[in-house]
C-alpha cells in the first residue's frame, strides 16, 4: 500500500500527488487512483503543436457543452501554430469564458474529484496545471411537489436531489444580498456537497459558529441522506427529540431562515435540515399562512388535539377502563364490559397487540409495490378490524380507539416516530400503574423536552418559557398586517441564551 | 462571578402557586374542622407564614441571595441557617412524596403497593431535580397550565352542586386549632423561594420581591376559594373528607367523564411530584451556594445583582 494520506479512503495512489509535467504519467496516475474504471473517459490529441487530454466522466457533463464548447475551441485553435505548454493553458484559463465554473487544478485527488463531479478536466503535456470546467450535466430527477409535506395553497414545488438547484429555489424567494450560501464538502469518500444557508442580520453568530463546528466535526466515509449526518446536528436529547429539524419544501425553508435559524442543504437528497428545530413547529405547516386567521387557528387546534389523541388515548383508555371505569358513563361501561367480556386478553395486552399488528400494516404498505399496495387496505380491514373481533381476540372499543389513534398521527407526520415509541410507553404505564403510570410517565417526557436546549433556545419556547410576543403564531395565527411589525426570531424568544 | 440568570420571576411564581396548591388537594386532612373553622384556619396560617418569611420578602426586593447575604454576617449562623433549611426541605419533600403515594393509593391506584407508588415517584422527583432549575420551572408552568385546566373544569362542573347555606361554622375551638397547626404544617414554599432566588432572572426592579408578594396574596386568595368552593360542594360533608377536593371532583359531569377525580388526582398527583423536585432541588442549590462561596464577595459590591 502507498501512501495514503485519508486512513479512510485507501487508494493506490496518494491523492495530494501533484500533477507531474509528463501528460502520459499524469494519465498512468489517474487510471492507478481510479483503478481503470470504466466511467473515465480519456479523449486525447494534438493543440498548437501540443499533446492534450481531455478528462471526463460518463454521464456527469453535458456531452452537447462538451462538444460545442470545450471541442469547438479546442479544435478552432487548431494544431498549425506552437505555443509553449504553460500559455496554452494559461491563454485557455484566462482568454475563453466557456462556463461559470472555471477552476485552476493542481493536485491528483482534485483533479479526479472534480472530473467525479461532472468537470471536464483539460490536461497538457509539460505542463503541471490542468483547468477543470464545469459542464454538469448528469440526469436527475426535475423539481417536483414534495412527498411528505403537502399543502392545499401554495407552491408545488420540492427541494430536489441536486443541491444547487435547491439553492436556486431558495435563492428566487429570496433575492437579498443577505441570503448567504456556504458551500462544504464532506465525507471522505463519498465528498458529498452541504450547503450551510442563513440570512446574515438575522442568524446569531453563536449559532452559526455552533452549526460549522459540528459540522466540521462530521467524520463519516459516507453520507447518501440527510439522515447521516442529522445526529452531529443534534443535542444530547436528540436520541428520541431532535432540536434538527427537516424541510423538503423551499417556501418553507426560506420562511424558517427568515427567523434566524440555519439551513443545512445535502447533495442527493430532497430532505434539508434547519437548526434549531422547536416542538411547537411541527404543528405549523405553509398553509396556516395563507388562509384566514379563524381558519389557521381552527386547524391548529385540531392538530394540538389530534397530537393529544393519538398519544394519549390508547394509555388513557386502558387506565381508566382497567382502573377507574368509574370516570365513564354508566352506559358506555355496560357497553364496554360487554364488548371485551369474550376477549380473553387484558386490556393492555389488546391494546399492545392492535398497536403492533397496525405498525406491521404500515410499513409493509410502505415498502410494497404500488400495483399490488391496496391490497393492505383489504388484508388489514378484514384480517385486523373485523376478524379479530368476531374471533373474540380483540373488542370493537379498541380497534375504534387504535383506529381513531392512528388516524390522528398522520396528522403531524413530522412526529410519527416519537409518536409511536411514546404511545406504547403510555399503554404500558397505564396498563400496569394506571392513571399514576400515565402521569408519571407524561411528565418525565414533559421534564426532558423542557431540558432541551442545544443551540441557546429552549426546545419548548414560545409555550415555556413563554414569549408573548411569539405567541401570535402559536395556536393563533395573526393577521399580516400584525405579523408585519416587528420579526421574531429564535434568539429572541424568552429563555434563548 | 457572574451568572447566568436562568429562570424569570413569572417562572417562579408559577412553581410557587404549583408546591401551594398541590398541598392543599393531595395533602389528606386530619382535622375535621367545619367550613368557617377551616377557612379562618387557612388565613391564619397564611398570615403566619407571611409573617415569619417578611424578612425574606423585602430583603429579596435588593438581594440576591439571603444565605450568602447571612453568611456575610456570621459564618456559623449562615452554614447552621442553610443546613437547617436543606434538612427541612429534603424532610418536606419526602413527607410530600409520602402523602403523595398514599393519596395515590386511595384515589387513583386502589389496592396498590404503596411502597412501589413511593418509590416510583422518588426517582421521578429526583430526576426532575437533577435535570435542573430551567427543566424544573418550564415543565412547572406547563403542569400547572394542565392542573388549572382540570380545576376549572371540576370548579364549573360543580356549580349545580353549590349552596351558599353550606359555609357555617361547627364553633369548636379545638377542631380550629388541629385544622390551624395542620395547615401551617403544609409549608416550605418560601424556603424554596429563598433557596432559588439567585436564579431568578431580574429584568426589571424588584421583579423577586413582587413574585414574593404576588405569590403570597395569590396562594392565599386560590387556597380560600378552593376550600370554599370545597365547602359549597360538599357541604356537612366537608368536615368528614379526606381529600376534600376529589371528592368534589367526584360530581363533575363533563362531556365524556361522569367523575373527573380521577383526572384531578392524577394531574395533581404529579404536581405534587414536582413540588418534591422542586424541593430536592431548592435543598442542593441551598448547600452548593454556601459550600461554593468560597472567594464570597459581599452582595453590596457587587450592586446587589449576579
Amino acid at each position: 500500500m502507498e501512501n495514503n494520506t485519508h486512513e479512510s479512503v485507501r487508494t493506490r495512489i496518494s491523492v495530494d500527488t501533484p500533477l507531474d509535467t509528463s501528460l502520459s504519467r499524469n494519465l498512468q496516475n489517474i487510471a492507478k487512483l481510479t483503478d481503470n474504471s470504466s466511467d473515465v473517459i480519456i479523449k486525447t490529441g494534438m493543440v498548437c503543436g501540443n499533446r492534450i487530454a481531455v478528462l471526463t466522466c460518463e454521464g456527469m457533463t453535458s456531452t452537447d457543452t462538451l462538444a460545442e464548447l470545450i471541442y469547438g475551441k479546442l479544435n478552432s485553435l487548431g494544431n498549425a501554430e506552437g505555443m509553449p505548454p504553460d500559455a496554452l493553458i494559461a491563454h485557455f484559463f484566462e482568454v475563453y469564458m466557456i462556463a461559470a465554473e472555471q477552476l485552476d487544478i493542481q493536485k491528483l485527488g482534485d483533479l479526479v474529484l472534480k472530473m467525479q463531479s461532472g468537470f471536464a478536466v483539460i490536461l497538457v503535456d509539460g505542463c503541471t496545471r490542468a483547468i477543470g470546467i464545469g459542464i454538469q450535466g448528469y440526469k436527475s430527477r426535475g423539481i417536483d411537489e414534495p412527498s411528505a409535506e403537502l399543502n392545499v395553497r401554495g407552491s408545488r414545488e420540492g427541494f430536489c436531489e441536486v443541491i444547487r438547484t435547491n439553492m436556486s429555489m431558495i435563492r428566487r424567494r429570496i433575492k437579498s444580498p443577505t441570503l448567504v450560501f456556504d458551500l462544504h464538502t464532506v465525507g471522505d469518500r463519498s465528498n458529498t456537497d452541504v450547503c450551510l444557508c442563513y440570512i446574515s442580520d438575522k442568524v446569531a453568530p453563536e449559532l452559526l459558529e455552533n452549526v460549522r463546528q459540528r459540522l466540521e466535526s462530521i467524520d463519516l466515509n459516507t453520507i447518501l441522506e440527510s439522515g447521516y449526518i442529522q445526529p452531529y446536528f443534534e443535542g444530547e436529547g436528540g436520541w428520541f427529540f431532535s432540536e434538527c429539524g427537516t424541510c423538503e419544501r423551499p417556501d418553507t425553508f426560506a420562511a424558517k431562515l427568515y427567523e434566524g435559524r440555519v439551513g443545512i442543504l445535502v447533495d442527493g437528497t430532497p430532505f434539508a435540515l434547519v437548526v434549531p428545530h422547536l416542538f411547537i413547529e411541527s404543528f405549523q405547516t405553509l398553509d396556516d399562512y395563507t388562509q384566514k386567521p379563524f381558519y389557521a387557528f381552527f386547524i391548529r387546534l385540531v392538530r394540538l388535539c389530534a397530537y393529544f389523541i393519538t398519544l394519549f388515548l390508547p394509555g388513557a383508555y386502558v387506565a381508566i377502563a382497567s382502573y377507574n371505569p368509574e370516570m365513564l358513563p354508566s352506559a358506555l361501561i355496560l357497553n364496554l364490559a360487554a364488548a371485551e367480556q369474550t376477549a380473553p386478553f387484558s386490556l393492555m395486552v389488546e391494546c399492545l397487540f392492535i398497536h403492533f399488528m397496525y405498525e406491521i400494516l404500515r410499513e409493509a404498505g410502505i415498502r410494497l409495490p404500488r400495483p399490488i399496495g391496496h391490497a393492505i387496505g383489504v388484508v388489514g380491514g378484514l384480517v385486523i378490524g373485523d376478524i379479530t373481533v368476531s374471533a373474540g381476540l380483540v373488542g370493537a372499543p379498541m380497534v375504534l380507539v387504535v383506529a381513531l389513534s392512528g388516524l390522528c398521527s398522520f396528522v403531524v407526520p413530522t412526529m410519527y416516530e416519537k409518536i409511536v415509541v411514546l404511545r406504547f410507553l403510555y399503554i404500558i404505564a397505564g396498563g400496569v400503574f394506571g392513571l399514576y403510570g400515565l402521569m408519571v410517565m407524561a411528565g418525565a417526557v414533559i421534564i426532558k423536552m423542557c431540558s432541551l436546549n442545544t443551540y441557546g433556545v429552549p426546545y419548548m419556547a414560545p409555550i415555556s418559557p413563554f414569549s408573548p410576543k411569539a405567541m401570535r403564531d402559536v395556536l393563533v395565527r395573526a393577521g399580516w398586517k400584525k405579523m408585519a411589525h416587528g420579526d421574531v426570531t429564535v434568539q429572541s424568544l424568552n429563555g434563548a441564551i | 462571578m457572574i451568572k447566568k440568570h436562568k429562570i424569570s420571576a413569572s417562572q417562579l411564581f408559577c412553581l410557587l402557586i404549583l408546591s401551594r396548591l398541590s398541598v392543599e388537594i393531595v395533602f389528606p386532612r386530619t382535622a375535621s374542622a367545619a367550613a368557617v373553622e377551616a377557612i379562618s384556619a387557612l388565613v391564619i396560617s397564611e398570615l403566619a407564614r407571611f409573617a415569619l418569611a417578611l424578612p425574606l420578602i423585602v430583603y429579596s426586593f435588593n438581594g440576591d441571595n439571603i444565605h450568602r447575604a447571612v453568611r456575610q454576617k456570621n459564618r456559623f449562623f449562615g452554614w447552621v441557617g442553610a443546613l437547617f433549611a436543606a434538612l427541612l426541605l429534603t424532610g418536606a419533600s419526602l413527607r410530600t412524596l409520602f402523602l403523595t403515594s398514599e393519596f395515590t393509593v386511595k384515589n387513583l391506584l386502589i389496592g396498590g403497593s404503596m411502597w412501589t407508588i413511593f418509590i416510583i415517584s422518588v426517582v421521578l422527583a429526583v430526576y426532575a431535580a437533577v435535570m435542573g432549575t430551567e427543566s424544573l420551572a418550564r415543565a412547572g408552568v406547563i403542569v400547572l397550565m394542565a392542573a388549572a385546566l382540570v380545576t376549572v373544569a371540576v370548579m364549573l362542573a360543580d356549580i349545580p352542586y353549590m349552596r351558599s347555606t353550606a359555609i357555617t361554622g361547627g364553633g369548636d375551638f379545638n377542631e380550629f386549632l388541629d385544622e390551624l397547626v395542620e395547615r401551617f404544617m403544609r409549608g416550605g414554599d418560601y424556603l424554596i423561594f429563598a433557596a432559588l432566588l439567585p436564579y431568578v432572572d431580574k429584568k426589571t426592579k424588584y421583579s423577586a420581591g413582587k413574585c414574593a408578594l404576588l405569590f403570597a396574596m395569590f396562594s392565599t386568595l386560590l387556597s380560600v376559594l378552593l376550600c370554599v368552593v370545597n365547602c359549597l360542594v360538599l357541604r356537612e360533608m366537608y368536615g368528614l373528607c379526606e381529600y376534600p377536593f376529589i371528592a368534589a371532583a367526584s360530581l363533575s359531569d363533563v362531556a365524556f367523564f361522569k367523575r373527573l377525580d380521577g383526572a384531578a388526582a392524577a394531574v395533581w398527583m404529579l404536581c405534587a411530584v414536582f413540588r418534591s423536585g422542586l424541593m430536592l432541588l431548592a435543598a442542593g442549590k441551598t448547600i452548593s451556594e454556601i459550600y461554593h462561596a468560597k472567594n464570597y464577595k459581599p452582595v453590596r459590591e457587587n450592586g446587589g445583582a449576579a
